[in-house]
């Protein structure tokens, strides 16, 4: 049993009449990589900055390793925040900069020295110590903002959007980066993003939000493959979603009156949407070829959408239109559009939410 | 874009369009508008003659004159203490101001505030003038140095909140947020992190005011008490009696002081 790091308890926070976060209830274990995903504007920052005390909750509670935080400022929280926009100081050296919580904190300037750096290392600016902001580059600012926090060894980092400026080669090398730099310090991080592929490759959790609601918590396989709700199946990834009936426990009658066999979780009669993702649909022109206990569909090819490392196929069902992806692997059967084609899922693939 | 530009800047045989040599040589007039006088003014102040336009040689004398007058170095000594006090009130008051008006999201009659704090700089100095005047007489206090001090630290508290505010505006309020993430008590983050960064702002609105409270000539006028004369309400009253080079010598030795303060106070403000 592990530590809960952070613990949000019935967390709602109100903007005069905006209601910014609903009522989130969310505990993050000592040592997690978790990572609040969602579009702007759905209240993650806001909570991520509940937890620095930047701001402060209307209502509910929140704890940092057991410790109620209630009012308390930022400077008297374990926790520390990567900005958005770095908010390194343009007025002092990287190492002032870094430097600048042991030195609040009163820490004895020769270990103010060594700790600062031994962080400056620890991001690989080695040598640029003596620089100034200005002076570096977007994805240099970033790594002091990282240093800055981490050299206090805060029981708590706090991330929010840190890669959102740096172009996509720089965001993804520094996306694995940090995920080192966390194992290796081992602390807990909690990381915003809107980014769902950043969320996906980097979290141990995920917590989506939308509209101030937390809707969905769970390991990224989890999210992805078995998501809460509409919302979530839509905001990461791709999918497709087919409207129907449960018509039995693990079988749904489709609008088009075909059975299909899905994972269901409501009575028989509830309104559903299945939620299919594109790379789980197999395409094949001959029935004989679809291997056995799979879920079939007839329907033409609609359109063929050539992206290099894959094909997208929209398959037209009649009442319904389906993408579906293909690998662009050797050997790969290639369909033509109007031909008439079989498209099969897994009833594990296929998951029915309720509307 | 950019070649066309080029192309209309050196047009074959080096002519320049119309507007352009029209526009040059207004700017030309302007400028010898504002500086002729100066010059003028400055030119004879080192004339040996007693008149102030016609020339009669090269000397000091008019220097040397404007040193030994004994009531003329008061006023410059008051001016300098009034100058020196209300900018340091000024600014540590108008920057404190500034602050609360830009940091902090709300506060009972903060909007009101927000629109009175520039009503020195709108009002005539005379309505000014006269306001403090009466203000001063119905509490009761003597008019001597501490109403000049308290008349100038008025109309300078507006100055400088409107320097620093433009200082502070440009500031990244993220940067507060930082320190305070960082362990800062809000006086350290104020000392550490808002002051240096909107210092620049703070020394150039301090100046500014030193300059305005040096100049003031119509407010001081009012509010001033027997034998407590600042320098350009006593060259005021010089003119009145008669004109030397006397005049002439004070006034390029304030208009000296001004343009260095003033060319400082642009300084600071455009460093960033």
């Amino acid at each position: 049993m592990t530590a809960i790091a952070v613990g949000i308890h019935s967390v709602t926070k109100r903007f005069d009449e905006v209601v910014a976060v609903d009522d989130v209830d969310l505990e993050i274990s000592d040592g997690e990589f978790f990572s609040l995903l969602g579009p702007s504007g759905c209240g993650k920052t806001t909570t991520l900055r509940m937890v620095a005390g930047l701001e402060f909750p209307t209502e509910g509670r929140i704890d940092i390793f057991g410790e109620a935080m209630g009012l308390k400022p930022p400077n008297h929280r374990p926790v520390n925040t990567v900005f958005q926009s770095y908010a390194l100081f343009p007025h002092m050296t990287v190492a002032e900069n870094v430097g600048f919580g042991l030195a609040m904190r009163k820490v004895p300037a020769t270990e103010i020295t060594e700790r600062v750096h031994d962080a400056i290392d620890l991001v690989r600016l080695t040598g640029m110590a003596d620089r100034r902001p200005k002076q570096l580059s977007g994805g240099q600012q970033q790594r002091v903002a990282l240093a800055r926090a981490l050299v206090n060894r805060p029981k708590v980092l706090l991330l929010d959007e840190p890669l959102g400026a740096l172009d996509l080669k720089l965001r993804q090398a520094m996306q694995l980066e940090l995920k080192d730099i966390q194992k290796e310090v081992g602390i807990t991080f909690v990381y915003v993003t809107h980014d769902q592929e950043e969320a996906l490759t980097m979290s141990d959790r995920i917590g989506v939000m939308n509209e101030g609601k937390l809707l969905q918590v769970g390991r990224s396989e989890e999210i992805y493959e078995r998501p809460a709700n509409r919302f979530v199946a839509d905001f990461i990834g791709e999918t497709n979603f087919l409207s129907g009936r449960v018509e039995e426990s693990g079988v749904v009658r489709l609008a088009g009156g075909q059975l299909v066999r899905a994972v269901t979780h409501d009575p028989v009669g509830t309104e559903v949407t299945l939620t299919l993702r594109p790379e789980k649909i197999h395409l094949y022109l001959r029935a004989g070829d679809v291997a056995p206990g799979m879920n079939t569909l007839t329907g033409t090819v609609h359109r063929r959408l050539y992206y290099g490392d894959s094909l997208y196929y929209e398959i037209d069902f009649g009442f319904a239109h389906v993408d579906a992806r293909v690998e662009n692997a050797p050997r790969q059967q290639r369909f033509e559009p109007g031909h008439e084609v079989i498209a099969a899922f897994s009833a594990q693939s296929a998951e029915a939410l309720a509307e | 874009m950019t070649t066309r530009r080029a192309a209309a800047r050196s047009l074959p045989g080096g002519r320049r369009p119309l507007v352009q040599r029209v526009l040059a040589l207004n700017a030309w007039a302007v400028y010898a508008f504002f500086y002729l006088p100066i010059f003028i003014l400055m030119f004879f102040s080192f004339n040996a003659g007693r008149f102030v336009t016609i020339w009669e040689g090269f000397s000091l004398d008019w220097y040397r004159v404007m040193f030994a007058n004994e009531p003329l170095m008061k006023a410059l000594r008051t001016s300098v203490v009034v100058a020196i006090v209300s900018t340091i009130v000024a600014t540590v008051l108008g920057t404190a101001a500034a602050l609360a008006l830009e940091r902090y999201r709300r506060w009972l009659g903060k909007r009101t505030f927000d629109a009175l704090l520039y009503l020195p700089v709108i009002i005539p100095d005379v309505t000014m003038a006269v306001m403090l005047l009466i203000f001063f007489a119905t509490v009761d206090l003597n008019r001597g140095l501490n109403t000049i001090i308290l008349s100038h630290v008025a109309f300078n508290i507006s100055f400088v909140s409107i320097v620093v505010r433009a200082r502070i505006a440009q500031m990244d309020a993220t940067l507060e947020e930082a320190a305070a993430d960082l362990y800062a008590s809000r006086w350290q983050a104020f000392r550490r992190v808002t002051l240096p960064l909107i210092m620049p702002g703070v020394l150039g609105g301090a100046l500014l005011a030193f300059t305005l409270s040096l100049d003031d000539v119509v407010i001081t006028q009012f509010v001033q008490g027997p034998g407590t004369s600042t320098l350009p309400v006593f060259v005021f009253g010089l003119i009145k009696r008669q004109v030397t080079p006397e005049i002439n010598a004070v006034s390029t030795l304030m208009l000296v002081a001004s343009m260095v303060l003033v060319f400082g106070s642009l300084l600071l403000q455009r460093r960033r």
